[in-house]
């Protein structure tokens, strides 16, 4: 019986680990963003509510997240230009945009949004 | 284009103002916005050179007054003089009539002056004995004044603080930019060097691009749940009012244009919030006393962190 509930325990755990570490299926630049938006708000500590995405950047590459930057912020210049100047998307989803979503997941950013403070790298 | 304005700027006023870009940068964004600044700091920190320099670099005629608590209204906007040859009165026209006027030590004169100052700059015209003058066009208005005198001063009160656009904040160079000021030679720091950017057909174009820099409805009512919030916070004895927030959008357009962009994103509106904002709010006095807050800007920093802007 308590076999029973150890394996089921850890296939769950297996299961949910698997699940973050697979990367978020996204069909378009906007879905993209928003799945970006939510794993920032999740996992990054210490973020208040009204950060921008100039903010969560800067925060993210001070941690040190392995990330191309140069083509995640062409990226993101032309999401902003989507979203708040009325401009068309050209370009498809983004694969660093996906990534670094996936990366703070599976929480290699290496803290969780428990208050604590990222380490100083 | 835009970022190369903002650059061709910066780099004319570094030929005789040292370590002063942000302030610059903000006086182009007034500038841009059509509205007028308060400079404060100590006097001897470069505020009248920077002036200067910003009138030049922008081609535009630049006059100072330094107001005094003996100066009447007609000493700034002029008044009628008789003409012994024609037999008549003639208006002869004040300091004023410029582009960029330089009101120094603005809390030294008395009211009457001061709102004589103000109304020339929200109407951009002066009316003496019923005669109404249109001021030149482009006019800005930057006025100092010195946060640490307290004898002998007139502190602007709410309404008229409400004028102007934007409020700076003037500190003392840090130590390797005041090396760098006591290093370089006097006679360097002479403003006819600055070479015009611009011609006043360029100016003309530039503004109307401004103009054109687009806010959506989402940064529109962004900027509502802001002023709502400071109108809300227990710590201030008076928000912002609907005007602040309007010139907070002129501000952030300017800074979007500047940045190369045609749309404001909350990024310009959080970078312009302090500058815009902390000169209009008055903290409650008891909030001050129990220690709770110091300075405005921490009230307007506080607002930003807890108000979800649009992602």
């Amino acid at each position: 019986m308590v076999v029973d509930l150890v394996l089921t325990a850890a296939s769950i755990l297996g299961f949910t680990a698997q699940r973050r570490a697979r990367p978020p299926a996204v069909s378009n630049p906007l879905e993209a963003f928003q799945i970006l938006d939510r794993s920032i708000e999740k996992f990054v500590p210490n973020l208040p509510v009204g950060f921008t995405w100039g903010e969560a950047v800067e925060r993210l590459k001070r941690s040190g997240v392995k990330l191309d930057w140069g083509r995640f912020e062409t990226s993101l210049d032309e999401y902003e230009a989507f979203r708040y100047g009325g401009h068309q998307m050209t370009n498809g989803v983004e694969p660093e945009v996906v990534r670094l979503a996936t990366t703070l997941r599976r929480n290699i950013v290496g803290y969780r949004n428990k208050g604590k403070s990222p380490s100083p790298n | 284009m835009d970022i190369a304005i903002k650059e061709r700027v910066l780099a004319q006023i570094r030929t005789v103002v040292i370590g002063r870009d942000r302030e610059a940068d903000l006086l182009l964004v007034a500038f841009l916005s059509g509205g007028h600044v308060l400079l404060e700091g100590v006097p001897g920190i470069s505020k009248t050179i920077l002036a200067k320099a910003f009138a030049r670099c922008m081609g535009l005629d630049f006059k100072r007054i330094q107001f005094t608590p003996d100066m009447l209204p007609l000493d700034m906007i002029g008044g009628f003089v008789f003409n012994t040859k024609e037999r008549e009165f003639e208006f002869r026209k004040g300091p004023v009539f410029t582009n960029l006027l330089l009101a120094d030590e603005i809390n030294r004169a008395p009211p009457k002056v001061q709102s004589a100052l103000l109304e020339a700059m929200q109407e951009k015209q002066v009316t003496v004995e019923g005669l109404t003058q249109r001021l030149p066009f482009p006019f800005m208005v930057i006025a100092t004044q010195n946060p640490q005198e307290f004898q002998g001063v007139y502190p602007l009160p709410e309404n008229q603080l409400d004028r102007f656009l934007i409020r700076i904040d003037l500190p003392y160079p840090d130590i390797p930019t005041e090396s760098m000021i006591l290093r370089r030679n006097l006679s360097d720091m002479d403003t006819v060097n600055i070479e015009p950017v611009f011609t006043e057909a360029e100016l003309r174009e530039v503004l109307r691009m401004v103009e054109k820099v687009h806010v959506s409805d989402e940064i529109i009512d962004y900027l509502a749940i802001i002023a709502a919030e400071t109108r809300k916070d227990k710590r201030l004895r008076l928000g912002a009012s609907p005007r602040a927030m309007v010139h907070l959008v002129h501000c952030s357009r300017a800074n979007a244009f500047l940045s190369g962009r045609d749309f404001v994103t909350p990024e310009d509106i959080k970078k312009m919030s302090s500058f815009v904002l902390s000169h209009r709010l008055k903290l409650d006095q008891s909030a001050v006393l129990t220690g709770n807050v110091a300075d405005p800007t921490e009230v307007v920093r506080d607002i930003f962190t807890k108000v979800r802007p649009p992602r």
